[in-house]
């Protein structure tokens, strides 16, 4: 399948109009509870920041989070061979470049409305929802919306923060 | 040389300023470009893979997030001034990142040490852009001031935590010593040609020479006072 730029584009376009972070702590719908249950076999829900920067510090979830930067290297490696490097790059900034304040400051709501400030955690939590973005944005370019890329940025979208994988159990502020 | 006074308050008035003054002006803007996007490529993005935890893979890559936007911004002003795209961009012009970037980063604790003193002479070179007589320049040095003292920061906190160890002092005084080094020529050579035609139209306030002694100061605090280990002697 070639990289499709105009569904990058598409997923920046649409940065603006998602929740981030506006459903953290709080408890899962059966909505949610379904769209998770398509993530991993079991779901743990965090309820505060503390405990989401204790689950995020863990290293067991490195070893997810290191299949998922290796899967998201072959991805890329799929759409640069498809559609050039330049081309791939300049279409994924986008996400960059427009989700940089978006993230952030939607992290730093998140957090306010638990009446916390933390300058760290805002930055981690937005780190994680570009990368997340990212990879959705590339994943559906490359492979369509199955991929799992495309769900875990959806539930980014939807205002959740998947944390951690560890041991089968997906950590969800 | 003689200082001129002057101030340029948009880019439309730099039409109107000398040939030398735009020349100058343009070759800082440049310089920003080009070594805040290096930076991000050749430390901050490479370390995301170093970092313990996703906790400080999440922050690292917003920290190369961050860098990436100073590119932009300085970029984006050069654009408006008419510089070429391509003169602004590592590997696309002849113009060679700094120096310091020829560094072979290998550990997390060497990107700690990177945030904590390449981060901190990048806001010694900004504080000077802050009373810049380019206007447009000095609002963009001071819209990036306060995540590079986040970055910076973070290099602190980060070194702190990892010197609570022996072992993990130890790593942080071997980076220190592989990269303090060659850290002071950031701040370019004594008797600048460059930095007194800077001076000479406000575009910059300080000598090479007052800017590096005051990093070494600062990293010296820093390393000594704050970490209690020892700084080393510059290249």
């Amino acid at each position: 399948m070639p990289f499709d730029a105009a569904v990058v584009a598409a997923h920046a376009e649409a940065l603006d109009a998602q929740r981030w972070f506006e459903a953290a702590a709080l408890p899962f719908s059966a909505g949610e509870e379904r769209a998770l249950a398509d993530l991993a076999p079991r779901i743990a829900r965090v309820a505060g920041w503390a405990e989401a920067r204790a689950i995020a510090d863990d290293a067991r979830g490195n070893a997810a989070y290191d299949a998922d930067a290796h899967e998201a290297a072959l991805l890329n490696a799929r759409a640069q061979a498809a559609a050039g490097r330049d081309a791939v790059l300049g279409a994924l900034s986008a996400i960059v470049d427009r989700g940089a304040a978006i993230f952030f400051a939607a992290a730093e709501r998140a957090l306010a409305r638990s009446g916390l400030r933390d300058d760290e955690l805002s930055r981690v939590a937005a780190g994680a929802a570009a990368e997340a973005a990212y990879r959705a944005a590339l994943a559906d370019a490359v492979t369509g919306r199955a991929h799992g890329f495309v769900r875990v940025g959806a539930c980014f979208a939807a205002g959740r923060w998947p944390l951690a994988r560890i041991d089968g159990t997906l950590y969800v502020l | 040389m003689d200082t001129v006074s002057i101030e340029v308050h948009t880019v439309a008035e730099l039409a109107q300023a000398p040939a030398e003054y735009r020349e100058a002006a343009g070759k800082i803007v440049r310089s920003h470009a080009i070594n805040e996007l290096y930076g991000a490529q050749v430390f901050d993005e490479p370390a995301v893979a170093f970092a313990p935890t996703p906790y400080w893979k999440w922050l690292t890559c917003r920290v190369a997030m961050e860098e990436y936007g100073h590119h932009q911004r300085f970029f984006r002003l050069g654009q408006k001034m008419g510089i070429p795209d391509d003169a602004m961009v590592p590997g696309k012009t002849d113009k060679r990142p700094l120096s310091i970037f020829e560094f072979t980063m290998t550990s997390w604790t060497q990107f700690c040490v990177i945030k904590l003193l390449a981060d901190m002479a990048e806001i010694i070179q900004v504080e000077d852009l802050m009373e810049c007589s380019f206007r447009p320049l000095r609002d963009e040095a001071a819209k990036t001031m306060p995540e590079e003292k986040f970055h910076a920061g973070f290099g602190l906190r980060s070194c702190t935590e990892l010197c609570r160890s022996a072992a993990g002092k130890l790593e942080v005084q071997a980076a220190i010593d592989a990269l303090f080094p060659g850290m002071p020529a950031f701040f370019g050579q004594p008797h600048s040609k460059n930095n007194a035609l800077y001076r000479k139209w406000g575009l910059k306030q300080t000598t090479n020479e007052a800017m590096r002694a005051d990093y070494i100061e600062r990293a010296r605090v820093l390393v000594e006072d704050k970490l209690g280990l020892k700084l080393p002697a510059p290249d």
